[in-house]
């Protein structure tokens, strides 16, 4: 395996995104494990990877992959894991209007199909374009930019109606 | 174009930097990223311990290939899993239809050949009652119908008797005198091959020293049948008969006997009566002494001798019937097994299983496919009603439509 870099530099470079996408997915005990899994995986297939795509997105389109496997069982990747979730915990009870903010975005996201929340994350969060994210999630282009747009509807209603029906607004 | 709107969008009301805060919160823990670095590190060692054992190189290739075509398939199935099912159900139907025509002569032939083997009963029955018929007919004046006795006893394949005559019903008219009685055998026989088993019957019976009157073979309904009748001698007869049962299976087997002893010997003793008759005329033609006695007697005489030669020609016929035994063969295609197992501790051969579910899919196949029919058929009688409900539909339609439009106007 020459490629010219070492694992070290690929875990480095690669890490942050993996763990962001597969933490709100599964839940916190397995995803260190699961994290590992995919760097591995990643490693491994580096050798099978062409010029033209980009490595974080082939990355990412594994640990999508890895995360569909761990949920076979079940139909539906669930957007949360729902039982531990990633803790705000280094918020100072200064920061409490931040704390609301971030459980009302929660509370909105879980309303939402994890498709839409996986768009949103890869597009908005991670910055990759709807080409790379329609090879990541295995769908079109169009259906990425559909899923996008539907996604910023349900987003703007529930989170409008869970910031108007507490005190803001 | 499209990609900066969506940009734009999320760009509103601070979305952009809620979501960004909201996924990347909880800063990266660098102790947490080293642990999980060393797990994928002692992940990695171990799978090249184990790669090393099983020969490196060759293990990677296949392992790349293999995860490929698995991925592939994978993906394949999350995005089109319930859409293969649907040029499956197309390919299943193809076959299907492609099988239709010879499913339904294998159909047809098993409804028929009920009808058939009725059929041929009845022909069997007709055959029986122009014999006897023909029995009649050169002895106008033998009311046999009376003093004949006939019997005849349907059997099963399995066990198969001997009919014998009542001996005490109508004695002889001299105990002395030997029996005289025609045994007659009809039998419907499934085999595999027809015109083997017609050779071989043939052969058979010119072994035994009698002979074939008529064997036929013919087709319907894209089955073949056959029909044998022969005339054996009677001491062959009983051997013969059990002969049959190697022959195929034994579908029907009717035997009757005839004892004819009483009408023989009165015929016997009509004759002589006839010919003493004949003797004494003779004589008194002899006598005669003018034209119109001689004519008188003449025309006697023909009479006389027209009942002896009708006698003589009943006793031939008998003398032939008694010595050979009639025996009539109808044989029928051997239809498709279907397994009953009538005693469970014999052992079933493979063969019959195979062919009964050979038979089993088969009639499956049919009865999906003849639902299927009766569907398409079903679906014809409510096509009005459908069409109705089309118009009355698309009316709704137009009407819902032409509301809002002038309610939006309004």
């Amino acid at each position: 395996m020459t490629i010219g870099y070492s694992f070290e530099e690929i875990y480095e470079e690669l890490f942050p995104a993996i763990y962001r996408f597969v933490r709100v997915r599964v839940p916190a005990s397995e995803a260190e494990d699961l994290t590992a899994e995919i760097m591995v995986k990643v490693w491994r297939s580096l050798a099978g990877l062409g010029e033209k795509t980009s490595v974080q997105a082939w990355a990412l389109r594994i640990a999508y992959n890895q995360i569909i496997d761990y949920y076979r069982s079940e139909k539906h990747i669930p957007v949360f894991s729902g039982k531990d979730q990633p803790d705000f915990a280094h918020l100072t009870p200064d920061h409490a209007e931040q704390l609301t903010m971030m459980s009302c975005v929660k509370e909105t996201l879980t309303k939402l199909p994890a498709s839409q929340v996986a768009v949103i994350q890869l597009r908005i969060v991670e910055g990759f374009s709807a080409a790379e994210v329609a090879d990541i999630l295995g769908t079109s282009r169009q259906a990425v930019d559909s899923l996008l747009y539907r996604a910023k509807k349900r987003f703007r209603k529930f989170y409008a109606a869970r910031t108007t029906g507490g005190k803001r607004l | 174009m499209r990609e900066k709107d969506l940009n734009r969008l999320w760009e509103e009301e601070g979305c952009r930097n809620l979501l960004n805060s909201f996924f990347t919160a909880p800063q990266l823990d660098t102790a947490q990223k080293e642990r999980i670095k060393g797990l994928a590190l002692k992940k990695l060692a171990a799978e090249k311990n184990g790669a090393e054992e099983a020969g490196a190189a060759e293990l990677q290739a296949s392992e790349t290939w293999k995860s490929r075509l698995y991925d592939k398939t994978k993906t394949l199935w999350w995005r089109w899993h319930w859409k293969l099912g649907i040029p499956l159900v197309l390919l299943t139907l193809m076959i299907f239809i492609g099988a239709q025509i010879p499913l339904y002569i294998g159909q047809n032939a098993s409804f028929t050949s009920d009808g058939v083997s009725e059929k041929t009963a009845g022909t069997a029955e007709e055959r029986q009652n122009t014999f006897s018929d023909e029995q009649l007919s050169p002895n106008g004046a033998a009311s046999s119908a009376a003093t004949e006795e006939k019997s005849g006893i349907m059997l099963d394949n399995s066990d198969v008797s001997v009919y014998l005559p009542p001996d005490t019903t109508t004695p002889p008219a001299d105990s002395s005198l030997a029996k005289m009685i025609t045994y007659n055998l009809n039998a419907t026989i499934q085999v595999n091959n027809i015109a083997d088993t017609i050779n071989k019957l043939q052969q058979d019976v010119l072994q035994m020293g009698g002979y074939v009157v008529n064997s036929q073979q013919y087709i319907k309904e894209s089955n073949e049948y056959g029909h044998f009748t022969a005339k054996l001698p009677a001491d062959k007869y009983e051997s013969f008969r059990t002969t049959l049962p190697g022959i195929g299976k034994i579908v029907s087997q009717t035997q009757t006997a005839n004892d004819i002893t009483n009408q023989y010997y009165d015929a016997q003793t009509r004759l002589q009566n006839w010919e003493a008759e004949l003797g004494r005329y003779t004589e008194i033609l002899k006598q005669a002494k003018t034209v119109e006695e001689v004519l008188k007697i003449e025309s006697y005489l023909a009479n006389i001798r027209q009942q002896i030669e009708q006698l003589k020609g009943q006793l031939r016929y008998w003398n032939n019937a008694v010595q050979f035994s009639t025996v009539q063969i109808e044989l029928q295609p051997a239809t498709t097994p279907i397994l009953q197992v009538t005693d469970p501790w014999q052992l079933v051969s493979w063969l019959k299983t195979w062919k009964a579910v050979q038979a089993a899919v088969l009639k499956t196949i049919s009865t999906t496919w003849n639902v299927l029919n009766y569907l398409i058929v079903g679906l014809s009688y409510i096509f009005p009603y459908l069409v109705l409900f089309g118009i009355f539909y698309l009316a709704y339609r137009l009407i819902k439509n032409k509301r809002a439009k002038k309610q939006k106007n309004n």
